[in-house]
């Protein structure tokens, strides 16, 4: 039944194969590897295929390891794709480019199999390995034989197929909302108009159980949402909008839209929007929310020099490596730090946006602005209790994933918010113990 | 052999549609065939299919080709495609081309585009390969905490690590919560420095220069961990008794009589560049000890506090509640030693005002300091330097631990990190990399690198200079630039940058490139 699994002819030809080429395994062993001994069979687990996910699968598949990726949507690759490159004429090392290409090097990697769309519904010790069974979602891409040719997309009756791509990296995924075949009718489209073969549809889903020797959880995060704070006006003024969404805006569009008509001629960035504030049980930093904020405010000052950009802040967390001239360039950019951060956005009478900001001696002073972009930052994710019972894992008091169980790993966003170079160190680092 | 596959997918119905006229006599594909001059192995449609593939693979094998050149739509001229059809053909996906026949291209100018791919094609000289052994044993420069950590995790994956400190000591159990000492894992070299690096990756020979002599030793991978100067110093701004480094602030307290010990002591961060979150967490954690050992005031003036880290932000609210007061300012501080005390003026950030600090005692970061890397090292190993002169240049496709020069790795503070869990991380990741590279007994390398010309090359160092990969080096039997294949990336900068024109790249040779062009 379940033939694309771990026990799957792949990995058992990648193994063989390799042992044909080592000449260590048919004579002695070389003194290097005495230590470590049948690395070649170890079966491993990682949940989400976002950038920390796919960057350890990939560099645990070139070790020589069958790597099976579950993700829980139907879209692979995770948020790290809706967010845009932040280069002027220059590089302002953002890594959304390094996620890209890590996670088509992990789709082309032939010991990685990728199930989208998965559940997982039981998690139980077999012995010394763990035997994870649940189900995986139909239709399901082959994403290694995927040409890009295009016929389900075309054949598809309920255009519930949707092409990425974007520097390398190109993959198909399904909406498995509107899938005639995943609700269950009769419908294979897709899979009749796929002269690679690289869909396979049996029934709306297929179980999988895999017995696997060590569980990397990369479950990720989720973005904080602004309502909770009512007054910064998210979802009932124009001009208002998050970091996330400023993001996915840019990556289409030279610039933002503001309250007004036409360009955002003055943007004003409010920094710890759902960070750093004990008044919602969120004391603690999301580390990501300067960088993109400095960034997007470079790229901003970058494509249209007239452009007034604020940025209010509390601390300006150091994100670069060499952090010191990349804000002396963004000063002399013209980039207008303040210290202190809004509490109020409200529509003026002008039609642009009042900011309503609190000094230390408790003056109240106003700013007007015709866009303001809320940077708000990570939490925890909502299924992260329920991955935390399965996987027997700790949770802090924020919710962050940490690891307890032996076998089990944590990394990327669902350990601590972090940015994408840090996720996948994180995830590289994990996936060094877990070869051991 | 060069076999050529064209696909004709649908070209026949959008010359129908243009002229609007019936099926023409001759299909595209046979004119095609006519204008080429030379025979197609393939002139169908449905190239892209695993039938076509299947086709394309078996005639490949038939003719015995070693060179496949395909043409047609964007669909086939992909790369799946070419490792599909690699593997049936038995043809590396090296000598596999590809011709992009634009949609509406007319049969001649196909034919065109076909005809000048193929001459390219023909022309490029088989490659032979070059099987290179990778050696086990590492080197690691620096016998820090971060030095320490590397040396253990490589031994760990059952790889040889050398450690090689300056000077006498190495600082083991320093952080990281490892306390075993570390000579029954690595061998460990004090009172040694590298002379020079030769070779690349996989053979690399260091020349080590200790108390014995000079040593010569063969390395597959290095890493860098060197660290920065964090030595006792006497310099601007520091002055002795008054302005300390901050690793040594609770210490001096200590070691003060209790009658001398000041009243208000302030430590200043960002003195000269931005610190990161290591040395906000080192002076939060500093401050709250002497607090509670002494009652002493602590004032922290700094550019902003630096929380981003699990547990930070928690720290950083106990340390307001038991009153250590939080200064942030702007720009540089102007510290001055006057009579008993110190005087530290600056702009307050928050009240945009000019204030002065006076206290008995100061300390100052030494990360909020430049801490430049050695340049020689840096230059020897091949690391480059970033805009503050730190180790290893700011590309996030280097991040955190790749040097320029593949097999070399840098970790910890000579590259700017500070934060310990973060150094602990990159480690690991740097040891991933590591034992990815040498878990290879060798390595196959195509000898497809640049080739320089003896009797043009007049040694003006400018290929070994320009290479970003430190693959140029000179050969001193035939006095001229040579080439490490294994190192080279076959980027192509050395035969632009050649004044002498010294330097060609033999699959982009220029009889290639000019056949290519179709002249």
């Amino acid at each position: 039944m379940n033939g694309f699994t771990i026990q799957c002819p792949t990995a058992k030809i990648v193994y063989q194969k390799q042992r044909r080429q080592d000449p260590d395994k048919t004579g002695k062993r070389s003194e290097a590897f005495k230590g470590t001994p049948n690395q070649l069979m170890k079966n491993y687990l990682v949940i989400g295929a976002g950038i920390a996910g796919c960057s350890a699968a990939l560099d645990l598949a070139l070790q020589g390891n069958a790597v099976t990726v579950v993700e829980k949507t139907s879209r692979i690759g995770g948020k790290v794709l809706s967010y845009c490159c932040k280069a002027t004429d220059s590089c302002s090392r953002c890594g959304v480019c390094v996620a890209h290409e890590r996670i088509s090097a992990a789709l082309r990697q032939p010991n990685v199999t990728i199930l989208a769309g998965a559940r997982i519904e039981t998690v139980r010790p077999d012995g010394a390995r763990t035997l994870v069974k649940g189900f995986s979602s139909n239709p399901a891409f082959r994403y290694r034989a995927c040409v890009d040719c295009g016929a389900c997309i075309a054949a598809c009756p309920q255009k519930c197929i949707s092409r990425y791509s974007r520097g390398g990296l190109i993959f198909y995924s399904i909406d498995y909302s509107s899938c005639r075949l995943h609700a269950g009718r009769k419908c294979a489209a897709c899979v009749e108009a796929c002269s690679m073969d690289a869909l396979r549809a049996d029934g709306s889903e297929s179980p999988f159980s895999l017995p696997v020797d060590r569980v990397l959880v990369a479950t990720g995060h989720e973005t904080f949402d602004p309502v909770v704070k009512p007054r910064l006006g998210y979802r009932r003024i124009a001009g208002v909008m998050t970091g996330f969404e400023a993001e996915q805006t840019l990556s289409g569009s030279m610039h933002l839209e503001g309250a007004g008509k036409g360009p955002a001629r003055n943007v004003a960035f409010i920094q710890c929007v759902g960070s750093r504030d004990p008044g919602i049980g969120r004391n603690f930093c999301s580390s990501i929310c300067c960088a993109y904020a400095l960034r997007m405010a470079r790229i901003l000052k970058a494509r249209r020099p007239e452009t007034e950009v604020t940025v209010y802040y509390i601390d300006i967390q150091n994100f670069d490596k060499a952090f010191t001239p990349l804000r002396a360039e963004l000063q002399g950019m013209g980039v207008r730090f303040v210290r202190g951060v809004p509490f109020s956005v409200a529509r003026a009478s002008s039609g642009n946006l009042r900011l309503l900001i609190e000094d230390p001696q408790g003056a109240r002073a106003t700013a007007e602005h015709d866009a303001v972009v809320l940077s708000v930052g990570m939490e925890a994710s909502g299924s992260s209790a329920r991955t935390a019972t399965l996987f027997g894992l700790d949770r802090d008091e924020f919710g962050f994933l940490k690891p307890r169980a032996p076998g089990v790993r944590v990394a990327g966003t669902c350990a601590e918010p972090q940015g994408i170079a840090d996720s996948v160190a994180s995830a590289r680092a994990a996936a060094l113990e877990m070869l051991a | 052999m060069t076999g050529v596959f064209v696909c004709g997918c649908g070209r026949d119905k959008r010359t129908t549609r243009s002229r609007s006229a019936g099926k023409p006599a001759v299909s595209w594909m046979e004119m095609v065939k006519k204008e080429a001059g030379f025979p197609l192995l393939f002139g169908g449609e449905n190239l892209h299919t695993p039938k076509g593939i299947a086709l394309a693979a078996r005639r490949a094998k038939e003719k015995k080709l070693s060179k496949l050149l395909l043409g047609g739509c964007p669909t086939v001229i992909s790369e799946a495609y070419a490792h599909a059809i690699s593997q049936g053909a038995g043809v590396p996906v090296g000598a596999i081309e590809f011709v992009l026949i634009p949609p509406g291209a007319t049969p001649a100018e196909a034919a065109r585009l076909i005809r000048s791919a193929r001459a390219g094609l023909d022309l490029l000289p088989a490659f032979e390969k070059r099987r290179v052994p990778i050696g086990k044993d590492v080197l690691v420069m620096g016998g820090g905490a971060a030095g320490a950590l590397a040396a253990r995790k490589i031994a760990a994956l059952g790889l040889r690590a050398t450690l090689v400190e300056k000077t006498d000591r190495v600082a083991e159990g320093n952080g990281f919560g490892v306390e075993a000492a570390l000579g029954a894992e690595a061998e460990v070299l004090t009172g040694t420095r590298l002379a020079s690096l030769e070779g690349g990756v996989g053979n690399f020979t260091a020349r080590l220069e200790g108390a014995s002599g000079v040593n010569e030793r063969r390395f597959g991978a290095v890493v860098i961990a060197t660290g920065v100067r964090t030595g006792s110093p006497v310099s601007e701004p520091f002055a002795r008794g008054r302005v300390v480094p901050l690793s040594e602030l609770e210490a001096h307290v200590e070691g003060l009589a209790r009658r001398d010990r000041p009243r208000h002591i302030a430590i200043i961060l960002d003195a000269r560049i931005e610190e990161g979150k290591a040395s906000s967490e080192a002076a939060i954690r500093t401050a709250l000890s002497i607090r509670s050992r002494f009652a002493a005031e602590l004032s922290i003036l700094l550019h902003d506090v630096r929380v981003s880290g699990a547990g930070l932000e928690a720290l950083y609210d106990q340390a307001r509640e038991s009153g250590i007061s939080f200064m942030k300012y702007d720009g540089e501080p102007r510290i001055a030693v006057s009579g008993g005390g110190v005087i530290v003026r600056c702009r307050d950030s928050v009240l945009g005002e000019d204030i002065e600090v006076s206290c008995g005692l100061a300390a100052v970061s030494v990360y909020g300091l430049p801490s430049p890397a050695d340049k020689t090292l840096a230059d020897a190993v091949g690391v480059g330097i970033d805009a503050l002169g730190r180790m290893q240049e700011n590309n996030v496709h280097l991040l955190p631990g790749l040097a320029g020069r593949e097999g070399v790795f840098v970790v910890g503070a000579c590259r700017g990190e500070t934060y310990a869990p973060s150094i602990a991380r990159d480690v690991r990741d740097v040891a991933l990399s590591v034992r990815t590279l040498l878990f290879r007994k060798s390595m196959e390398v195509e000898l497809s690198h640049p080739v320089v010309d003896g009797d043009k090359c007049v040694l003006c160092l400018t290929c070994v200079r320009s290479c970003p990969f430190r693959a140029m080096r000179v050969d001193a039997k035939e006095k001229k630039a040579d080439c490490i294949p294994e190192a080279c990336r076959k980027c192509g900068i050395c035969a632009g940058e050649c004044p002498a024109k010294a330097i060609e790249l033999p699959a982009h040779s220029d009889r290639i490139v000019l056949a290519r062009a179709g002249a």
